[in-house]
């Protein structure tokens, strides 16, 4: 897909959690349109690197999977945060967030602290 | 914590449910129905909106792939699944199986076994708190070379007080003591006790099974775990029970645990009493003061053993110059590591047991390299398989890996075939053990270690003959495979290599096995020095009667008398240890000669009776035998050997000269009074210098005697009439053992016939494994040469010819095989020669049978594929490619 950059390693999961923190319950393929619509169309989800991703938040225990029905009546493995995954999010949000502000702070021009 | 988490969840994800999988399957398809609903809601027509949505959901079959990876541990799983292939493999071929493991599980059953007893006797550390922190005090004798490990209990006492290195200290000893009354009924057998300060258990760190451990001076006993279940059947109010030695009753208190059996390895204790009750429990013990004990330390935590021994040794000095104690040389005080025990029998035993387990390294060396023949002769068989894989994409490494993986699993069939027969040759080599001189009683219960040992020595085992036979088979032509064109050179030289190989192993165990062999014969026939025929040996004790000096020695006169009279009875007579027997070593210096440094005036000594020399048919060369005459009032002297005649004084008519006994007082002389001939004395091996004195002459150290009895012919009544005889003479008389001085040389021979067994049943072995790989070799070799066969025999060459050439290649590879294995065998002299008698370790003779069995075997071995190759029909042969 010309024009659109694969997810960078490392942050599927946390925007696969921070998704789910938002939307509530969610399938694999609602949470695919999810991050490609939130990052303007920039980014692709390889499904390849998504199940693996969501099964391995899964056996952490951030995740749940149970079975449900979508909304246009639809099967579908519903996955949503536990405890334990919402913990994840903040702490994980955070860090990033300062992992950013760090970098943002070389990379902006000319200024002096 | 998230990580363990997910660990375990791929843990479990290893053996895989089939029910998550469908699943996926199912999360897939309704993924895949979402975006199809998404597509047609944006306006694709539905061929479109399917179309578009299978294009981005890409390869389904990938998606699972990787999700699977991230499900278990996908290297794992391939292992597991290479594993079952091989296990598959297997049952596939039954028959190569079955000669695979049955050789290999020789080989690794034989290794288990010498394990196991030299793990127990030679490697275990005692089951006591860190063993490491242990030590032993021992003195260098220099006169016998050897560490002496007894101290007098004062010393001990003292040492205890005054040293600061040490966390505690711990006397103790053992000896054997029949009639000990037990739960009722007298022991009829010795039983081993032990007799140690009452902290004994305490310093080693050992927590009775049962009850507790004794106080210092209690009428008390801990007895072992064997005791209690031979002399109590595990009776679970044994504590408050007694036992009864010499007139004393002890109290049980306590039972030791199941594993510790006291620090002497291959000895167990039966009980355990306290050191300061023995003078009075014990029949001919000295008073506390003088009791020998052995002192065993433990290390305060951060004292190295080199600073407790500088201190020890300036203590000992130091006591040794306050109460002038029998401490002879000071600076000798040694801490040696306890760790793992002392042990006589270790020093016998270690030795024969690394030459053993090298001999078992052999035999399964040789099996190694006979299955991985049978690998290269079945790698023939699969080069199509091997070659459509690799044609496939499969990697050379994924080849190789299930090629490994096929023999680690033979391997370990193998191993746990092994097990029994490793519990079987265990069982064999503990008998040969307790059948010996040293009564080796060891605990061999198959345990976790040797499990591991198995289990490791399996696995070395498959990789070891595997990997060349893996990377030979995978490194194949595959175009000229796939044509159907005959096999690259590779194979075939290496499993010439591995004939070889084996040819050479096979000879340096026949080697070996034919030295062991004749030493064992030699030992048995050769001339002892006295006469082996019809003599019995009765080991007495007196000291029971409570008579000591002279009263002592006319109740031996007496014994001896009456014995001397009795039917079929040739000629009886004494002596203080008698044949077979260690002597005892007497110290001497040679008034007006030139004395030699004093280790080399050691000699083997035995108080003797009068006619003892001719009951035993040991010749007198000169002088004159010992008399009645000879007694305490008369003057000392003695009797030499020519050993001692030659060593002392460079000839043997030494008749007249005077030596000085140094536990004699000073100034006491003996006169040299008569020479003999060497004999076997204490052991079969032994030609040593040796002293016979009158025993009336050395009254102080009289105490059991051996009574020599030489009977006219085969009796079996003798022994109950000479029993009854000698009680009869003193009530007080124990006889502890009466045996035919053959049977006692074929006891003495335990090790010896141990080794030379175990040798001869490992070369027995390694034969045939290499003939066995020299037939499926030679059957492969002139199956390759049909066709050239088959142009000679059609061009005139008769078949005896065509015979000849297989056969001479065979040869070629025994000689080969021997030009191999005879350097090897050169140098492993070396390590057998100190075991060997009467036979040179490079003996000739020995070398030579062995080739020649050996290439015997190798033309029998290849006789038959000769035969084979030289009468197949020409014009078949000419077509066979």
């Amino acid at each position: 897909m010309p024009g659109k950059a694969d997810v960078w390693q490392g942050t599927l999961a946390l925007m696969i959690l921070k998704t789910l923190e938002v939307l509530g319950p969610l399938h694999g393929y609602g949470i695919a349109r999810r991050i490609e619509q939130t990052s303007g169309g920039l980014l692709s989800v390889n499904y390849g690197t998504l199940y693996p991703a969501l099964l391995k938040l899964e056996q952490e225990g951030s995740i749940a999977g149970v079975w449900g029905v979508s909304e246009n009546h639809r099967k579908a493995r519903f996955y949503k945060l536990t405890r334990a995954g919402r913990r994840q999010v903040d702490k994980e949000a955070r860090q990033w967030e300062q992992a950013t502000g760090i970098m943002s702070r070389f990379l902006a021009p000319g200024e002096r602290p | 914590m998230r990580k363990l988490r997910a660990f375990f969840a791929r843990l479990g994800g290893v053996v895989g449910s089939r029910r998550r999988e469908r699943e996926l399957a199912e999360e897939l398809e309704s993924h895949l129905r979402l975006h199809i609903d998404d597509n047609l809601r944006a306006g694709m027509s539905p061929t479109e909106a399917r179309r578009q949505a299978l294009i981005r959901l890409g390869g389904v079959e990938a998606v699972k792939e990787s999700w699977r990876d991230q499900r278990g541990f996908p290297a794992l799983e391939r292992l597991g699944r290479d594993f079952l292939h091989a296990i598959r493999m297997a049952r596939r071929n039954p028959g190569f199986t079955a000669v695979a493991v049955t050789s290999l599980a020789l080989g690794i059953g034989a290794n288990t076994a010498i394990f196991s007893v030299t793990d127990a006797l030679l490697l275990k550390t005692l089951p006591v708190e860190k063993p490491e922190h242990l030590v032993v005090f021992a003195g260098w004798d220099d006169a016998i070379h050897q560490w002496m490990y007894f101290f007098e209990y004062r010393e001990f006492d003292e040492l205890r007080r005054r040293t600061r290195s040490f966390a505690g200290m711990a006397a103790t000893w053992a000896v054997d003591r029949s009639g000990v009354l037990a739960n009722g009924r007298v022991d009829e057998g010795p039983a081993h006790i032990g007799i140690v300060s009452a902290n004994y258990f305490a310093v080693l760190g050992v927590a009775p099974a049962m009850g507790r451990s004794f106080g210092e001076g209690e009428a008390a006993a801990v007895i072992s775990y064997g005791y209690w279940r031979r002399r109590f059947s595990l009776a679970p109010d044994v504590l408050g029970r007694t036992v009864g030695m010499n007139g004393r009753v002890l109290t049980i208190v306590g039972v030791a645990p199941r594993r510790f059996t006291g620090d002497m390895v291959g000895q167990p204790v039966d009980l355990w009493i306290p050191v300061t009750m023995a003078p009075q429990a014990l029949a001919r013990w000295p008073s506390l003061e003088n009791s020998s004990v052995r002192v065993i330390g433990r290390l305060k935590p951060g004292v190295a053993a080199k600073q407790a021994e500088a201190e020890a040794r300036a203590v000992y000095r130091q006591i040794a110059r306050e109460i002038g104690s029998a401490a002879e040389s000071p600076d000798g005080l040694a801490l040696l590591p306890e760790a793992r025990g002392i042990s006589r029998p270790r020093e016998h035993f270690e030795r024969p047991l690394v030459i053993l387990t090298i001999v078992a390294g052999l035999v399964l060396l040789i099996a190694c390299a006979n299955v991985a023949n049978l690998l290269l002769a079945r790698s023939e068989a699969r080069r199509r398989e091997i070659a459509v894989r690799l044609a496939l994409g499969a990697g050379r490494a994924r080849v190789v890996r299930q090629l490994l993986m096929e023999s680690v699993v033979l391997a370990l069939l193998a191993g746990a075939a092994g097990l029994p027969l490793a519990q079987w040759g265990t069982s064999g080599l503990a008998r040969l053990a307790r059948a010996g001189p040293w009564a080796v009683d060891l605990n061999l219960a198959p345990d976790a270690r040797m499990l591991a040992y198995t289990a490791g020595l399996s696995l070395l085992t498959g990789l070891l003959f595997g990997l060349a036979p893996a990377l030979a088979a995978s490194r194949v032509a595959l175009h000229a495979v796939i044509k159907g064109a005959p096999d690259g050179p590779v194979g075939f030289r290496l499993s010439k290599l591995l004939v070889v190989a084996q040819v050479g192993l096979s000879l340096v165990l026949l080697i070996g096995a034919g030295l062991f062999v004749r030493t064992l014969d030699n030992l048995k026939s050769q001339d002892l020095g006295f006469d082996r025929e019809h003599l019995l040996l009765v080991r007495t004790d007196a000291g029971l009667s409570g008579r000591k000096g002279e009263a002592l020695a006319e109740l031996y006169a007496e014994a001896v008398e009456r014995v001397g009279h009795l039917a079929g009875v040739r000629s009886a007579s004494a002596a203080g240890s008698g044949v077979m027997r260690p002597a005892a070593f007497a110290s001497l210096t040679a008034p007006g000669t030139v004395t030699p440094p004093a280790a080399e005036w050691v000699v083997g000594a035995d108080q003797i009776a009068p006619r003892y020399l001719p009951t035993l048919g040991i010749r007198l060369l000169a002088g004159r035998d010992v008399t009645d005459r000879d007694t305490a009032a008369s003057p000392g002297v003695a009797i030499v050997n020519e050993a001692m005649a030659r060593r002392f004084y460079g000839r043997t008519d030494v008749v007249g000269r005077r030596l000085h006994w140094d536990g004699d007082p000073p100034g006491s002389e003996m006169e040299i009074v008569g020479v003999v001939r060497d004999a076997a004395y204490g052991t079969l091996r032994d030609r040593g210098p040796m002293m016979y004195v009158p025993y009336r002459q050395n009254l102080q150290i009289l105490g059991s005697m051996c009574l020599a009895v030489r009977t006219s012919g085969e009796d079996p009544g003798i022994a109950a009439r000479i029993r009854q005889e000698l009680r009869a003479v003193a009530p007080g008389l124990q006889i502890s053992g009466m045996d035919w001085v053959e049977d006692a040389m074929d006891q003495s021979l335990a090790i010896e016939r141990m080794v030379a067994w175990i040798a001869g049943l490992f070369g027995g072995l390694a034969l045939l494994l290499a003939c066995l790989g020299l037939y499926g070799t030679m059957s492969y070799v002139a199956a390759r040469r049909t066709h050239e066969i088959g142009i000679r025999v059609s061009l005139g060459a008769t078949p005896m010819q065509a015979i000849r050439m297989v056969l001479g290649d065979a040869l070629t590879l025994g000689l080969a095989g021997i030009a191999v294995g005879v350097p090897v065998a050169l140098a492993g002299s070396r390590l057998v020669s100190g075991l060997l008698f009467g036979v040179g370790a490079a003996d000739a003779a020995t070398l030579a049978e062995a080739a020649v069995l050996l290439l015997a075997v190798v033309g029998a071995a290849a006789w038959l594929p000769a035969w084979r190759a030289a009468t197949v029909d020409a014009a078949s042969a000419l077509r066979s490619e």
